[in-house]
């Protein structure tokens, strides 16, 4: 019995994009982290588009720090962005008192 | 109102959790609302903790969650959660220091009211996990 989760990766305006959908806990996460290794492999730029995201864990909240620390050891100059954060996620992010850690946008704009 | 309980027992891995969390998640909100969201998380990190750190005890057995919902308060009881010994162990940590790992007891303990450890009636030597919130004055919506 598999946690929904799907990770979807596309190039746009010069970033890597990993749309992520679904719910990221302790048997997901580590799909998520890979994701995101795979994306700093490839880019210092990229975007977690978390729109889809229906409930996140301590363990997802992890990967998002561990990718956060791969992009600084990769590049001085590099940019990830968490991008549409859900309610249900930004409330998680809030709890662990990392809500000034993460660079957040919409896709409307600059959030 | 009188006390309803459930119980959930799903098998000791990861894959499972998911299972429990949707029941608790039906069942909260209607007595939670939009609170639930934040209870079904500290149950799960509950559970997720005794797949982190205690997975030989637990190859092959079941995870077992007891809930007492009345109009005072919900309580969760995780069973057989870890050792005696080890409850001296689990606390929260500072989040001055920012580090992958844990976040999840720091989460109960913001999340809940009560946070406590008591014998395990059917594992000697094992304690299960007591987690209460109160409810909303006028006790949610089926209470008051």
């Amino acid at each position: 019995m598999e946690a929904k989760l799907e990770v979807l990766a596309r190039d746009e305006n010069g970033s890597r994009i990993l749309s992520i959908s679904g719910e990221v806990d302790m048997e997901s996460s580590p799909r998520v982290l890979q994701a995101i290794r795979e994306g700093l492999s490839r880019t210092s730029n990229l975007k977690l588009d978390l729109r889809g995201v229906d409930y996140i864990d301590s363990s997802g909240i992890a990967v998002l720090i561990q990718g956060l620390k791969i992009a600084r050891r990769g590049n001085s100059e590099y940019s990830y962005v968490l991008r549409d954060v859900s309610p249900q996620v930004l409330s998680v992010i809030e709890l662990s008192q990392l809500r000034d850690l993460f660079e957040f946008e919409t896709s409307e704009g600059e959030g | 109102m009188s006390d309803f309980e459930f119980a959930v027992s799903v098998p000791a891995e990861p894959s499972h959790l998911k299972a429990v969390r949707a029941f608790f998640q039906t069942v909260l909100r209607d007595y939670f609302g939009d609170e639930a969201d934040m209870l079904v998380l500290a149950l799960d990190e509950s559970c997720s903790n005794i797949l982190k750190h205690q997975p030989k005890q637990f190859v092959g057995d079941c995870l077992t969650v007891h809930a007492t919902i009345n109009a005072k308060f919900v309580r969760f009881q995780v069973r057989n959660f870890c050792w005696k010994e080890d409850v001296p162990n689990i606390r929260p940590r500072d989040l001055k220091c920012v580090r992958p790992g844990g976040l999840g007891t720091h989460f109960i303990h913001e999340i809940m009211d009560r946070v406590e450890f008591v014998p395990d009636p059917e594992s000697p030597g094992r304690v299960s996990l007591v987690l209460e919130k109160s409810l909303p004055a006028g006790g949610g919506r089926h209470g008051g």
